[in-house]
């Protein structure tokens, strides 16, 4: 066969060519060029939805079923029973999740905390640097969007809260002040505020904070009308800041950024709901009108008064709101699925912290650490996983970036209180290992914890520790997790072995805290 | 030149007008900061908090500017011998019946319902008829414009202390932006 082609064949090969270029485009999709591009480097993308409670998790065992697209995710991942949130809010529970330790090393455990120095380059995000991976983020919720400002450094998008708002008031802090941004956010926060409410809070700003009042009830309430028929119990906002949002929109742009991105990516992606107000979409409205009712538990100390049917209530608007966190989830992840992201992404499902709505409690400001709020959803695709596994002993937040280490190949940080999460059901996991939530608003940043609730969880009990209370100094109580999943029974008592060992265990770490 | 510069009030009328701005926004931002940024002792270093409170305080003066300037435009506006020739008792007038205002605004506003767009708007036609009013018995009385300009002058030493304070508000603000 000769190798010599005529110049007649050369010339009609040049004619195809803009054929074959055509045939190319249509062939390649960008997530298929990005995979042609990238193997090798798995995408890893984090999916937190703030106060999503474990216990209200229909996947997890919940009564009513209101994640059915998680279940359908979990077909394909490692579901986490028994996984546990950092702290009771946001800064403590978001800051374990990206520092991989608990909130007493990070000092990050107040509202609109900030991590201690030495832990700004101490974060998921810097695990990759130098990695060329793209790490981005977005948030709805003030209290993360001041740790993500903080590890801005290690980021290459930051998409700010107010680009994906309907409405948002904010106008200095994430513009002209950006730099300096934890205190221009709490500097502007001084300013303007004034928000309607029980409690009187005076603005700093005499005259122009009056003005701006009237400017964003006005601006807030147009918009809220504009979108009465799809959502008619308000638009989804927050109760931090007079903003309100789509959460679709938020979807719509992780999706777009995940697909347009030409390099791996560590995706954060915060979103604000199910947190109050659970204003959810037209059809899930009255979807949970059935009449079921959780077991009645008794007022706890900290009871903030509610009744039965108040909570009740509320319970159903969250289970209802869920449905749409749930529905918006499904669509995220179908996009990915359709795209070929599965083969090479793992995503990570999870929260902050939870809810709770018993023992005459409601949401989450609460010193107490019952499982409604500390027990929090963990369900991870890792990146081509085929089946579901289910794990069962005890994880906590601080695990997800020792975890995220490996899955770039790397050894986890030392500095690090999580450990390697088991990925499947017999893979041994190291000995026993006490896991720790905490709730310490009040205390001060800096030195040991005085004033503070702090749990311990280990193999099947939590004990719960109440310290610096006004009359409710150096109290505790115990669970039986497993056989009482409901915390009804206090199980302790001085003269209970297991809960001094337990309390024994927990004040010795707690002597730690510096 | 002249003709220009005469439709301006004198620099020291303009002092001790700004002097009873300064001390009444500065006032109120001082307590509404110090009624709420120590509770952020806990968390917030000292570095940090100087910031926080700065913005307040660097708003103030920037507050206290913007009603000036208006009451200058209206200076430059009105007859000379209605606004001008008085002009630091009734601009002193004006900032003091505008502060109760807002007062009553942020302290009430909730319990009387002014913060809708219609209603705030009829609260502030009430409130400048209120100040006009007051123009009108200052423009009869020279005895009490006599007094609230006595006030101001008693104010500037104070005020300046407030203007220095906000100045390095200022300075802050700009070195925390800059490093």
């Amino acid at each position: 066969m000769s190798n010599n082609i005529s110049r007649r064949e050369f010339i009609k090969m040049m004619a195809a060519l803009p054929l074959l270029k055509v045939a190319a485009d249509v062939s390649a999709s960008p997530s298929q060029a990005f995979f042609q591009q990238n193997t090798g480097a798995p995408n890893i993308l984090v999916i937190v939805f703030d106060a999503l409670s474990a216990t209200n998790v229909s996947l997890l065992g919940y009564y009513r079923q209101n994640m059915p697209n998680l279940a359908k995710f979990a077909e394909k991942s490692t579901v986490y029973h028994r996984h546990y949130a950092g702290g009771s809010f946001t800064s403590p529970g978001t800051a374990t999740l990206l520092t991989g330790t608990y909130p007493w090393t990070s000092k990050a455990y107040h509202l609109y905390a900030t991590v201690a120095k030495e832990y700004e380059k101490r974060n998921i995000f810097n695990l990759l640097a130098g990695k060329n991976y793209t790490r981005m983020t977005f948030t709805h919720n003030n209290l993360a969007s001041m740790l993500l400002h903080q590890f801005e450094g290690d980021l290459e998008v930051l998409k700010e809260t107010k680009e994906l708002c309907l409405f948002n008031n904010h106008l200095l802090a994430n513009g002209i002040f950006r730099n300096d941004y934890d205190a221009a956010y709490l500097g502007e926060r001084t300013i303007a505020r004034g928000e309607p409410g029980k409690d009187i809070q005076l603005p700093s700003s005499l005259f122009l904070s009056a003005a701006h009042r009237v400017w964003r009830e006005w601006k807030k309430g147009d918009v809220v009308f504009q979108y009465r028929d799809s959502f008619p119990r308000g638009l989804p906002s927050a109760n931090a800041g007079p903003f309100v949002y789509l959460l679709e929109d938020a979807i719509d742009w992780v999706r777009d950024s995940i697909t347009t991105n030409e390099n791996p990516f560590l995706g954060y992606f915060h979103f604000l709901p199910p947190h109050e107000p659970y204003n959810t979409r037209k059809e899930f409205v009255r979807v949970f009108r059935d009449g079921w009712a959780p077991i009645s538990k008794p007022e706890h100390v900290f009871t903030e008064g509610h009744s039965e049917k108040y909570l009740q209530q509320k319970r159903r608007w969250y289970d209802e709101y869920i449905l749409y966190v749930d529905s918006e989830f499904g669509r995220l992840v179908d996009s990915l699925e359709q795209q070929g992201f599965m083969e090479n992404t793992n995503i990570i499902f999870t929260s902050d912290h939870g809810e709770m709505f018993e023992r005459g409690i409601s949401e989450h400001v609460t010193p107490t650490l019952f499982d409604p709020l500390s027990h929090i959803p963990l369900v991870i695709h890792y990146a081509g996983q085929e089946n579901r596994e289910d794990i069962h002993t005890p994880t906590s937040a601080a695990d997800v970036l020792p975890t995220v280490s490996t899955m770039v190949g790397q050894e986890p940080p030392e500095w690090s209180d999580g450990r390697v999460l088991p990925r499947t059901s017999d893979q041994k996991t190291e000995g026993d290992r006490n896991i720790f939530i905490m709730d310490a608003k009040s205390n001060p940043k800096n030195g040991p914890i005085v004033k503070g609730t702090i749990a311990m969880v280990r193999d099947n009990h939590k004990l719960i520790y109440y310290r610096g209370y006004d009359g409710f100094d150096n109290e505790y109580e115990m669970y039986d997790l497993v056989n009482d999943p409901e915390e009804m029974e206090d199980l302790y008592s001085e003269s209970n072995t297991l809960a001094g060992d337990l309390r024994v265990e927990l004040l010795s770490r707690l002597d730690e805290v510096k | 030149m002249a003709t220009f510069k005469s439709l301006f009030p004198s620099k020291a009328d303009t002092w001790l007008t700004f002097s009873s701005i300064l001390f009444l926004v500065n006032v109120w931002a001082i307590v509404t900061v110090l009624w709420t940024v120590p509770s952020m002792i806990l968390s917030r270093t000292i570095w940090e908090m100087i910031g926080i409170i700065s913005y307040s305080l660097a708003f103030a003066l920037f507050e206290s500017l913007l009603f000036l300037i208006g009451l200058i435009i209206l200076a430059v506006i009105l007859p000379k011998k209605f606004f001008r020739d008085k002009f630091v008792a009734m601009g002193s007038m004006a900032a003091l019946l505008a502060t109760l205002g807002m007062f009553f605004a942020h302290f009430y506003g909730e319990n009387y319902g002014i913060w809708p767009v219609r209603e705030f708007g009829k609260f502030l036609l009430i409130l400048i008829g209120i100040i006009l009013v007051s123009w009108v018995i200052l423009y009869f009385f020279n005895r009490l414009a006599s007094i609230l300009e006595s006030i101001a002058g008693f104010l500037t030493t104070l005020s300046a202390v407030y203007l220095a304070i906000d100045i390095l508000a200022v300075i802050v603000v700009l070195i925390r932006n800059i490093t």
